[in-house]
């Protein structure tokens, strides 16, 4: 499913204009970069809880060059399915 | 995992930005959250444009323990949801680290000390200097001024660690990031070999003790075939990054001068060490690839000014050029399509508020603003524009809507809507209405007329920013040949503007089209072009 379809659903659901409800969705997105921009972390009912945490320093191997190299640290996006998620798609059908 | 922010208050703000009620965008966050739910179970993955991805992956039965009796048993196969970020999501959130680049560093160096990361925490610190005290060579340099990660060093040559230590303190003061402290043995290496190759490029100066005892132990290479090979590349890069203090360079620019008596104390010792350890043949590697130039740190070289204006005025005459050349028939075109919508406009807009006030059948009222129509030359269809509109929504709501599977949205026309209306509705461009008119060729004969309750199936855009995608462009250009079609056929004379408005939206409209067109026509709209 992809973004034009869940615009399509929510614009069908809420009798929305297919513009109207894309803008409305950009919003909350928006809304759910700010905060993990800034290391907020958020919970959405039924969905999950969003939030970031921050990969310290390592050393890696390169291969191509046969050499260690020093990867820097790293703040990334953590997401957690809450309960309700998780009991309801465990058993589907992939 | 330091922050968080309500549910509600997330709401709160999402209303605010939008002008909703605050029931609403919570009622819409919840059906959003279902209809990923449902995509899930449908689909699989779910994409959410500017996010991420929502993924079910599937997890295969395994064993396990149970935690409170500590007996084994079998984890059932499932599935796991998974959401992976977008790239300018995972950009956005890395910006505090973005300008810090993988650094290639020779085997014999050390997992350096961090400062200040979250993820470290007081256990580890702890635990960690009891062990770095354990390698009796170790013992020496390791006055901890900094907190060593990871396990002890399995390997040899902890003699950077003294540097560290002095250093650290200085570092958090000035520019460089705090994880870049513990770097600082690479970087007074690096400035090493470059005062090394500045002043002693073939090793002139006698012994290498000689010219340990000069400066700080900037590198772990082996200072004969560094010194040759490293670029003045590395002279640009190291310049923001490095911290020692050259005592006689002056070439090399530096960010935090350090006392240079604990430089001298610490460098003949853990100067003389590296050097027979140091046998690497990777050395010659390292010169070249082993830095990524980075010229965000570094002042911006002078002809890259020149080389941007020079491009910026090729810009400017070409933008003049073409919009002298392209400018005279399209302002004529689109004047002319623009002037007989507002003509429309006014027209319908009398006879509209004549029959809507006594109760008038729909259709009458819609068919009589089309007769007007007709007669001017229009894009816009039966009913009025504005007006119409609001009235349209009010009643949209009282009509069933469904969904099509094929990317479509199902709308029922209502009192005073129009193609061009609708189009400025779902897709806040009101010229793209023949694409719903193509969409509908079946339903709709005369581009002109639509009925109330007549139900139109509405493309629904592929992309997910606002632009059309290729083959969205190539439906609305396809839209606006059977437009041209059947104005020409019905006899309206600026039928060809359609044509060329069709030339717009997909340069090879034509080349799609099985039927032939009027060979002016074509030209006329080829031309223009």
């Amino acid at each position: 499913m992809n973004n034009s379809d869940v615009v399509t659903a929510l614009a069908e659901n809420w009798d929305m204009s297919l513009a109207e409800t894309r803008r409305l969705l950009d919003t909350i997105v928006n809304t759910f970069k700010e905060n993990l921009a800034q290391g907020t972390s958020f919970t959405i009912p039924e969905l999950g809880t969003f939030d970031t945490h921050t990969r310290s320093k390592r050393r890696a191997y390169n291969p191509h060059y046969e050499q260690f190299m020093m990867l820097p640290p790293k703040r990334v996006v953590d997401f957690r399915p809450s309960k309700g998620l998780k009991e309801d798609l465990k058993d589907v059908e992939l | 995992m330091s922050e968080k922010v309500t549910f509600q208050e997330l709401i709160d703000s999402i209303a605010e930005q939008t002008n909703n009620s605050k029931k609403f965008t919570h009622d819409f966050l919840k059906d959003l959250v279902s209809v990923i739910n449902s995509g899930l179970e449908r689909d699989g993955s779910v994409n959410i444009a500017g996010l991420g991805k929502f993924k079910l992956r599937r997890m295969n039965e395994r064993e396990g323990y149970n935690p409170q009796t500590g007996e084994k048993m079998t984890i059932e196969a499932h599935n796991k949801v998974v959401f992976k970020p977008y790239k300018g999501l995972r950009e956005l959130v890395n910006a505090p680290y973005s300008d810090e680049d993988p650094k290639m560093i020779d085997e014999d160096e050390t997992v350096a000390s961090q400062e200040d990361i979250e993820d470290i925490s007081e256990e580890e610190k702890v635990s960690q200097q009891p062990p770095s005290d354990e390698p009796a060579e170790v013992t020496d340099e390791e006055e901890e001024g900094f907190i060593p990660t990871g396990p002890p060093p399995t390997v040899k040559s902890d003699v950077e660690d003294s540097e560290d230590s002095t250093e650290e303190d200085r570092d958090t003061t000035g520019d460089q990031a705090p994880w870049d402290a513990g770097e600082d043995e690479e970087k007074e290496e690096e400035v090493k070999a470059e005062k090394k190759e500045q002043e002693d490029p073939f090793g002139i100066s006698s012994s290498e003790e000689g010219k340990e005892a000069d400066e700080d132990v900037v590198e772990y290479r082996p200072p004969d075939e560094e010194e040759q090979e490293s670029s003045s590349l590395d002279q640009h890069l190291d310049k923001a990054k490095k911290e020692g203090k050259q005592e006689t360079d002056e070439a090399v620019e530096q960010e935090q001068p350090e006392p240079e008596e604990e430089e001298v104390e610490t460098e003949p010792e853990p100067a003389e060490e590296p050097e027979p350890v140091m046998t690497s043949d990777s050395g010659s590697k390292v010169s070249r690839d082993s830095y990524i130039p980075s010229f965000k740190k570094n002042q911006t070289p002078p002809w890259i000014w020149g080389a941007a204006a020079v491009i910026g005025l090729l810009v400017i005459v070409l933008a003049i050029w073409f919009f002298s050349s392209g400018n005279g028939a399209d302002q004529q075109a689109e004047q002319s399509i623009a002037s007989t919508q507002t003509q429309s406009e006014e027209v319908t807009e009398q006879p509209e508020s004549q029959t809507t006030r006594p109760a008038t059948s729909e259709e009458e009222s819609v068919s009589e603003s089309s007769e007007s129509d007709s007669q001017s030359q229009s894009q816009s269809q039966s009913g009025t524009q504005t007006p119409g509109q609001s009235t349209a929504q009010e009643n949209a709501s009282n009509q069933p809507q469904q969904l099509q599977q094929n990317g479509t949205v199902t709308r029922s026309v209502a009192r005073g809507q129009t193609l061009w209306g609708l189009a400025q509705k779902e897709y806040e461009d009101p010229y793209l209405w023949p694409w719903i008119y193509d969409a509908n060729k079946a339903s709709i004969r005369n581009p002109d007329i639509i009925l109330v309750g007549q139900t139109l199936s509405i493309p629904v855009p592929d992309e997910a920013n606002y632009g059309l995608s290729a083959t969205d462009s190539l439906e609305v250009a396809v839209g606006y040949v059977e437009t041209y079609r059947w104005y020409k056929n019905n006899g309206q004379e600026n039928a060809k503007y359609y044509l060329w408005a069709a030339k717009i939206y997909d340069q090879n409209v034509f080349d799609h089209i099985t039927q032939p067109i009027d060979e002016d026509d074509l030209a006329f709209a080829n031309r223009v072009r």
